[in-house]
């Protein structure tokens, strides 16, 4: 199925916003796995990911879900 | 009530006149006693001999606008407060410009003070923005809060 990938912060510098193929019933940690894979950069990096906007997501990622990358805020 | 959230995104700098005009937009509010302001400006630090000119802030959005939403919310529910605004810039902000304008305003001080302490707190903890420090040898690093 098909994702859509936000990298924000330093991540923007590694890879660009793009959409990504997953296979059906993926959760956040194996999406984490996946990506770190496919871009070694993210594996030096610390981030969270937001699912739909929302952070802390249990559960299978839906179809079409919106993913943000999101390094440490530094907002102010 | 499902509210729209308020957009806090300002393009460019925020100007010293825009403070002063929301200040004298609350005048007709008498039962307004006390305004708390925090501005935050951009510093020139210096980091291995290089300084900071300038910082491109960017942020995701929509998330951000929930949040702050909620943000909000909570402040209204915590505090008396009459009045809450807060700007944040985005785009290139030169050091020595104001990037981000939290505005508090309650008939009673300690209500205002303390709204708008915690709030800075928590948009520089909560809201997903970013800040990109351009030195003055165009080379740059990505800014980390303390």
């Amino acid at each position: 199925m098909r994702i859509k990938i936000l990298p924000f912060g330093k991540l923007s510098e590694y890879i660009g916003t793009m959409n990504y193929e997953l296979p059906a019933s993926v959760t956040v940690a194996a999406l984490k796995e996946s990506l770190q894979h496919s871009f070694p950069a993210l594996q030096t990096h610390s981030f969270t990911i937001a699912v739909n906007r929302e952070i802390n997501y249990t559960g299978i990622i839906p179809e079409q879900a919106e993913i943000a990358l999101l390094p440490p805020y530094a907002g102010g | 009530m499902h509210k729209t959230p308020k957009n806090i995104f300002v393009q460019g700098a925020i100007e010293p006149t825009f403070i002063a005009e929301s200040i004298a937009k609350h005048s007709t509010q008498t039962g307004i006693g006390a305004h708390s302001i925090f501005l935050g400006q951009v510093r020139s630090d210096k980091t291995d001999g290089k300084m900071v000119q300038a910082i491109e802030y960017t942020a995701y959005e929509e998330m951000a606008l929930s949040e702050m939403h909620k943000i909000r919310e909570a402040a209204f529910e915590k505090y008396a407060l009459t009045c809450l605004h807060v700007h944040h810039s985005l785009g290139v902000i030169s050091a020595g410009q104001i990037c981000l304008f939290v505005f508090a305003s309650a008939p009673h001080r300690r209500a205002a003070t303390e709204a708008c302490t915690e709030l800075v707190e928590r948009i520089k903890d909560t809201l997903p923005i970013w800040g990109r420090e351009i030195f003055t040898d165009a080379t740059h690093q990505w800014k980390t809060n303390r």
